[in-house]
């Protein structure tokens, strides 16, 4: 790829982010301008901003990437992303919004009166947002490399040095506007390559994409690989090798490649004959174009594809509420109507960006195999726009993928960073200002030593942990708080640590076992199916033994001011005053 | 999009809870004497269209404003309670019945395609049917659930608010549609 016009796209992204931010800056005046945007942001661009702010790397890449190696299952990563936006308005919107609560754990104080829960509650968000975040950060190393040749942790400190400076310096209202902003973008940079994409297959006489062979080379190809790769070859290839292969040096030596494992070191070029078929990554395993094309079938060697695929719908669909950055946006919403439109705009809004992943996904194959043998298959929206085009054409859209990549971590990014500095300022730092911004940097440096520590999970598969100790832990917490009279705090706490706690863990296990086989790699790592049933039945358990401790008046209070339309709740009343965000704890 | 969600009655909490005769000097629907036609008991209307609750309001005589109806609800805790016990089981039945409907078409679809494997391979318009289904016919679907629960949602907060206000205090905010 043509670094000068991709360093370019990043340079005119973290202009417009700064430039946004400065500007936000002058807007924001008071403590509570900096938190919540004063609550004044309008339905349409407050729903670009939670756009923006959601479509993360895992949407951007990730999805693309995981549909190209594993099949149509993946689909239920998108559909999930958005589901999850529904069933957030179903059980949450409004009532959240009306709560008063500016975060997670102010929602569990506020609602339990409890400050245990509300401390596990802030650990948590910081759990989440650093899983989260750490994704995201790889994602730029990634997609910085890709672009650049740059190393894998130029692009995550990159981004985390701009977010937590956007973050520390603006708050929350130029958060709102870099996000309206980074939302059109992204759909821009996904939109029009996409385009070009399909008009590029068709153009090549649109190769089947269910054929009953592994995808091969179309044409004589040159994989350069930027990292170390080890990959299995299925049918024995001549190739073309500068540099190291299997521990041997060749300078253009041509290299009978016979079945088996073979590593390569970083900076090989390897040239493929074409129709060759297309060696794996070791760990993926080949798949014909009709098995991978079909629902269930394991494609890219995935175990238990069934018990996966509705575990990943269950993370999605109930994690999305716990998520801490796309909770604290709901704030913004000056009523609890107005947090309800703006969810649904939010749904109109995804459902338009998660058409196009998809045509990556597909188109990928035939048009980039080597992405399943660099393993880089999160790559596919970075490469495939300079395939569409010979010369300038591809490049500059190649340049605006790579915009809407970085506008996709520097958006979600700021978001966790802003919602975890929120909990960290609010809960450790007494909710100054000063504090906010003390907190953004203990917010982003923990998640960019993780990511430039380790070699990670695909994109979106990381994200999708996350989502699972978010369903497991937030989303019991928030829908039997709002809608059971009955929760306790014991409840509640036991619920959470159990939840949060089996999910947590079942992530670690997983990032240091690495992918496995069997049924139990596949219960750790898809664990919401089992965990989100488990922190349910401790909440309610644990409540029904524990319902001496529930105090009818002060739930009574709290139903009251989450339930009642504001038309009601406003004005001079003896209802309990919708207290400010930060004004709880000073 | 009329699942087992469909929009339903709101429960009028001076009926379901008589047993417990809570005080409610005000908000007493009055001599049941015009208000029948509409204020039937639940279970003779079975068919789940909504109609418009008006009655309290037609009879009220009193002229309160919607904020004096919450501020009732304080002054009388029992009473409030009550009110806000069935604005939460609407607001719940409704949420639940539209997650209903989703919890069945994207949990059965999986289903759908382990159980036929036929499904899998079939084509509409060239395209997979997992591949549509998955990844273009589901989105529309999800917005008009959206959609949905937003309109009733907003309809069962107003019926709460024309609940506690009389006929010469309108429901300030609200206009009458969705978008």
């Amino acid at each position: 790829m043509n670094p000068g016009l991709g360093l370019a796209a990043l340079a005119v992204v973290l202009v417009a982010t700064v430039a946004f931010g400065v500007y936000g800056l002058r807007l924001s005046r008071g403590t509570s301008d900096f938190y919540v945007a004063s609550r004044e942001v309008s339905p349409l661009w407050n729903a670009s901003a939670i756009g923006g702010e959601y479509l993360s790397a895992a949407s951007f890449l990730g999805v693309a990437g995981l549909v190209m190696a594993y099949g149509v299952d993946m689909l239920a990563y998108p559909v999930g992303y958005t589901a999850g936006y529904l069933v957030l308005l179903l059980l949450v919107a409004a009532p959240l919004r009306r709560s008063g609560a500016y975060t997670l754990p102010d929602f569990a104080e506020e609602r339990l009166g409890s400050l245990a829960v509300r401390r596990v509650a802030g650990v948590l968000v910081a759990v989440i947002a650093w899983l989260y975040l750490v994704p995201q950060l790889q994602g730029a190393g990634l997609t910085l490399q890709t672009v650049t040749g740059a190393p894998r942790w130029a692009g995550a400190v990159v981004v985390a040095v701009v977010v937590v400076g956007v973050a520390a310096a603006g708050g929350m209202r130029s958060v709102t506007l870099v996000q309206g902003f980074q939302f059109w973008l992204k759909l821009t940079a996904i939109a029009v390559p996409a385009l070009f994409l399909v008009m590029a297959w068709h153009s090549a006489g649109a190769p089947a994409l269910t054929g009953p062979d592994i995808p091969r080379f179309e044409r004589t190809t040159v994989v350069s690989l930027q990292d170390p790769v080890r990959f299995d070859v299925t049918r024995p290839v001549t190739v073309t090798v500068s540099g190291s292969l299997d521990g041997t040096v060749y300078a253009g030596g041509r290299v009978r490649l016979g079945d088996g494992g073979h590593t390569a070191a970083a900076g090989t070029d390897l040239t493929f004959p074409r129709g060759a078929a297309v060696p794996h990554k070791h760990g993926l395993a080949p798949s014909s174009g009709a098995r991978w094309a079909n629902p269930l079938s394991g494609a890219g060697g995935r175990s238990h594809p069934l018990y996966a695929l509705y575990s990943i719908l269950l993370a999605t669909l109930l994690g999305t509420m716990g998520l801490p950055h796309v909770l604290v946006r709901f704030y913004t919403n000056p009523d609890g109507r107005a947090a309800r439109r703006t969810t649904l705009l939010v749904l109109v809004l995804l459902s338009g960006f998660y058409l196009l992943p998809t045509v990556y996904g597909a188109l990928g194959r035939v048009m980039a195999p080597q992405l399943l043998l660099t393993g880089q298959t999160d790559t596919a929206v970075l490469v495939l726009p300079q395939l569409t085009q010979a010369g300038e054409g591809g490049r500059l859209l190649a340049a605006l993928a790579t915009a809407g990549a970085f506008a996709a971590f520097v958006s979600t990014a700021s978001g966790l960073t802003v919602s975890v500095a929120g909990v960290v300022s609010q809960d450790l730092l007494r909710g100054s200002t000063r504090g906010f911004r003390w907190a953004s940097l203990v917010a982003g440096i923990p998640p960019l030593v993780m990511a430039t520590a380790t070699d990670g999970l695909p994109v979106a598969d990381a994200i999708g942990l996350a989502f699972a100790v978010a369903a497991s832990s937030f989303c019991p917490l928030l829908v039997l708080g709002i809608w059971w009279r009955g929760l306790t705090d014991l409840g509640a706490l036991l619920g959470l640590v159990a939840g949060g706690g089996l999910a947590a863990a079942a992530v670690v296990l997983t990032s240091v076992r690495g992918p496995g086989r069997g049924w139990s790699a596949a219960l750790l790592e898809q664990p919401a199916a089992w965990t989100v049933p488990v922190a349910f039945a401790v909440m309610i358990t644990v409540s029904l033994l524990t319902r001496h401790r529930l105090s009818p008046a002060a739930v009574d209070r709290v139903m009251l001011r989450m339930h009642l339309p504001e038309e009601v709740a406003s004005g001079d009343l003896p209802l309990p005053a919708v207290r400010p965000p930060t004004a709880g704890r000073t | 999009m009329t699942g087992p969600s469909g929009p339903r009655r709101p429960v009028r909490p001076q009926q379901r809870q008589q047993p417990k005769s809570p005080p409610r000097p005000r908000q007493q629907p009055g001599p049941p004497e015009k208000a029948e036609p509409q204020e039937g008991p639940p279970a003779a209307q079975p068919a789940p269209r909504r109609v418009a609750v008006s009655a309290p309001r037609r009879h009220r005589t009193g002229g309160y404003s919607a904020r004096a109806g919450a501020a009732d609800l304080h002054a009388q805790p029992r009473l409030g309670q009550l009110y806000v016990r069935s604005l939460v089981r609407n607001q719940l039945r409704l949420s639940l019945g539209v997650l209903a409907v989703l919890a069945a078409v994207l949990g059965g679809l999986p289903a759908a395609f382990a159980l036929l494997p036929g499904l899998r391979t079939a084509e509409v318009a060239g395209i997979r049917l997992p591949w549509l289904l998955l990844g273009v016919v589901a989105y529309p679907l999800l917005v008009g659930g959206a959609y949905f629960h937003v309109r009733h949602a907003e309809r069962v907060e107003r019926d709460f608010t024309d609940l506690l206000g009389g006929p010469d205090a309108p429901p300030p905010a609200p206009p009458r549609d969705a978008r």
